[in-house]
């Protein structure tokens, strides 16, 4: 049978290698993970950790307060936004999902050109675009950006909260005494396609890790495992690229372009859980500064305090696994989720709820 | 729970404990049924009935609209416990500023759906209130029918019986959720809304051995044997790669990150039969044009610590738990 097939050579790849930890970053990664049910098929000496790689789980709720603050205030205000934010929770157990029952214009979008189409059939109301996600997602805000200053639409803004991949990978070294860091690292698939290979190289260098960029069928994965044992066998910190069918080494050039005649890099952004980061987020490169609705709308941040016992910090961090922490499952559900890893389906809380429930 | 939310309304956990713990101790009864329909003992003879309240948005959508589903979401409920449709109440509840033509177009569906299946409207009510956006309807539909023969045992699953599908599961929450939100899908997916009155009455007709049968609707199959689960205490192994998905409804599913067993359906019916005639009974339902990806799914199994499991295709197991909230799209 194929299954006992890759549970032997897994085990077979990994014996005598000793404790293994080995960080998938991408929020993608550990869905298709845990939906698979690879986790368990995984040799004994193996532990994943769970990367901070979901833009969902990473976005501090001050930003979602301070939208449903401007919503609230200026009623010719409407947001578009990705499905899986709306559920994070803000002040008060709110969220954008609630804000939208109690009437704030709150729209779901799937590709943020349909905010140019819901801007041009509702021309007298103001639209703000919610820009979230890595290198990923980024490029796609940049061609908005290009239709908005085509089509004139300057009722349009953007609130840029687009992060990068490196300094998170980086953070959680930083974060992790140097017994508990990855030993491997699975690679951001779709990351990778824009951004090329060239990117991990330093990293794995420096610490000395083996990075496998993956894709997202469960073989794939299964591949990437493999080939880390191997490298990890050999000694080796290579960039190996699995996921060929996709990404070629140098990235994709029209969306690296983009990239950079749209953004530059904030001093500094705050990740949930990582906390501060130098460099680590986009924000709009001046001369698209007319659609950046933190300057538009002089955007004020509260504070939004998590809840005490939410371990989503040192989740992210990889520090723990949700089953570690007490609300998973009982208070914190994916339907009223405490904190952010339990709002996207690639969150890891989310990811092992809808996976495994509470047993 | 303290205010109406839209979980309420999605057929998952939250349903079930809006239903457990507000409508059952002020109005259940020992006649309520925990089935699609309940069946009526007469002096003569039986009815079964089943009523149904339909809110869809939008309500005419790709494969059908709200009044076609007024009828084929009620005429597969019957039809789980072996009725044929007859007689027929309605209830319309119209927002202000609706077109009148659009209404007729779905009076007409609903008008369809009656001829198709011979159905007699018994009674029927309107009201109007305000509208909360772009104006829509609703309708509650209430169904009597009459056995299609004297004895429908329907035992109920039990450890060892084989589970069928009579076809792919997740169009209709794909369709709705891409015209509802406009998603740019350039290939136009197919609502599934249809009675399966045809595919599915001749069974019980000639008497099959059929142990349950549900009509696998919100919630999805993983909502659904949740249910099963703690009516007949037993627990189910489904085989992921067997279950029926059309290729588009899959890959548009996949992008969205949303899992095809928590997806709403309209045209698929869970059938839980005896495993030595599983074979037998899928093939029958082959022959019939709407059972062509008819499929054995899974097992009744001995309901352990996780009611559900599913064996994923690289031999990984997961437990999908009871579907709570709304399945919204992921980012990338």
């Amino acid at each position: 049978m194929v299954e006992l097939g890759w549970v032997e050579r897994l085990a077979k790849e990994a014996e005598g290698l000793g404790p293994l930890r080995i960080m998938e970053f991408c929020g993608g990664h550990t869905h298709a993970l845990v939906h698979a049910g690879i986790h368990q098929m995984l040799p004994d000496n193996v532990q994943l950790i769970h990367g901070p790689g979901c833009p969902v789980c990473v976005l501090p709720a001050h930003h979602l307060q301070a939208v449903i603050d401007l919503l609230t205030s200026q009623g010719q205000v409407s947001l578009a936004a990705y499905g899986d934010v709306l559920r994070i929770p803000t002040l008060g157990g709110d969220s954008l999902l609630a804000a939208q029952g109690r009437g704030l214009p709150i729209h779901m979008v799937y590709s943020p050109l349909e905010v140019v189409r819901l801007a041009q059939a509702q021309p007298d109301r103001e639209w703000v675009f919610l820009a979230i996600g890595f290198e990923t997602t980024a490029p796609a805000t940049a061609i908005l950006l290009r239709h908005l200053r085509r089509e004139g639409l300057h009722q349009v803004s953007v609130l840029c909260l687009h992060v990068c991949t490196p300094p998170a990978i980086e953070a959680v070294f930083h974060a992790l005494p140097p017994g508990k860091r990855p030993d491997g690292i699975i690679g951001p698939g779709h990351v990778t396609l824009v951004t090329g290979l060239e990117l991990y190289v330093d990293i794995a260098h420096r610490y000395q890790v083996p990075i496998a960029i993956s894709g997202f069928e469960p073989v794939d994965l299964l591949e990437s495992f493999e080939v880390l044992f191997q490298m990890r066998r050999a000694g080796e910190a290579r960039v190996h690229n699995q996921y060929t069918r996709a990404v070629h080494p140098e990235g994709h050039r029209r969306a690296t372009d983009l990239l950079e005649d749209t953004f530059t890099l904030r001093q500094t952004f705050t990740w949930r859980g990582l906390g501060e980061l130098p460099n680590s987020a986009y924000q709009l490169a001046p001369q698209w500064s007319d659609w950046d609705a933190e300057k538009r709308y002089s955007l004020v941040y509260r504070d939004v305090p998590e809840h005490p016992a939410c371990q989503c910090g040192a989740i992210l961090r990889g520090e723990k696994v949700p089953r570690d922490c007490r609300l998973f499952g009982t208070a914190c559900t994916p339907s009223r989720p405490y904190g952010s890893c339990m709002v996207s389906s690639e969150g890891a809380c989310h990811a092992y709820y809808a996976s495994a429930g509470v047993i | 729970m303290t205010t109406i939310g839209r979980a309420h309304g999605t057929g998952g956990r939250s349903s079930h404990l809006l239903i457990e713990e507000v409508f059952r101790p002020l109005i259940g009864g020992p006649l309520l049924s925990p089935d699609d329909a309940a069946t009526i003992a007469l002096r003569s003879g039986a009815m079964v009935v089943t009523t149904d309240v339909h809110v869809v948005e939008p309500i005419q959508f790709p494969g059908g609209d709200i009044g076609k589903l007024a009828i084929t979401g009620v005429v597969n409920d019957l039809l789980t416990r072996g009725a044929q449709p007859r007689f027929l109440t309605l209830g319309f509840i119209l927002e202000e500023g609706l077109l009148i033509a659009t209404l007729r177009e779905i009076v007409a569906s609903i008008g369809a759906e009656m001829s198709a299946h011979g159905i007699a409207l018994l009674c029927a009510d309107t009201k109007v209130i305000p509208a909360r956006g772009q104006p829509g309807m609703m309708i509650a539909s209430t169904l009597f029918g009459t056995p299609l023969h004297e004895e429908i045992p329907l035992p109920g699953p039990k450890v060892g019986d084989a589970l069928l599908l009579s076809g792919p599961l997740g169009s209709h929450g794909l369709a709705l959720l891409v015209a509802r939100e406009s998603l740019p899908f350039r290939t136009t997916i197919l609502s599934d809304c249809t009675s399966l009155y045809a595919m599915i009455a001749p069974l019980f007709s000639d008497r099959e051995p059929l142990h349950y049968l549900r009509d696998v609707t919100r919630g999805g199959l993983a909502g659904i044997l949740h249910e099963l689960s703690k009516q007949f205490s037993v627990g189910f192994e489904l085989d992921e790669r067997a279950i029926p998905v059309l290729p588009t409804v899959r890959a548009g599913l996949t992008f969205l990150g949303i899992d095809p067993l928590e997806v709403a359906n309209e045209g698929v019916m869970l059938l839980v039969v005896p495993a030595d005639q599983a074979e037998r009974l899928r093939d029958r339902l082959k022959a019939h044009p709407q059972g062509e990806r008819a499929a054995i799914v899974g097992t009744v199994v001995e309901r352990g610590l996780a009611p559900l499991v599913v064996r994923t295709e690289v031999g990984g197991r997961r437990a999908p738990p009871w579907p709570e909230a709304l399945a919204l799209p992921r980012i990338c």
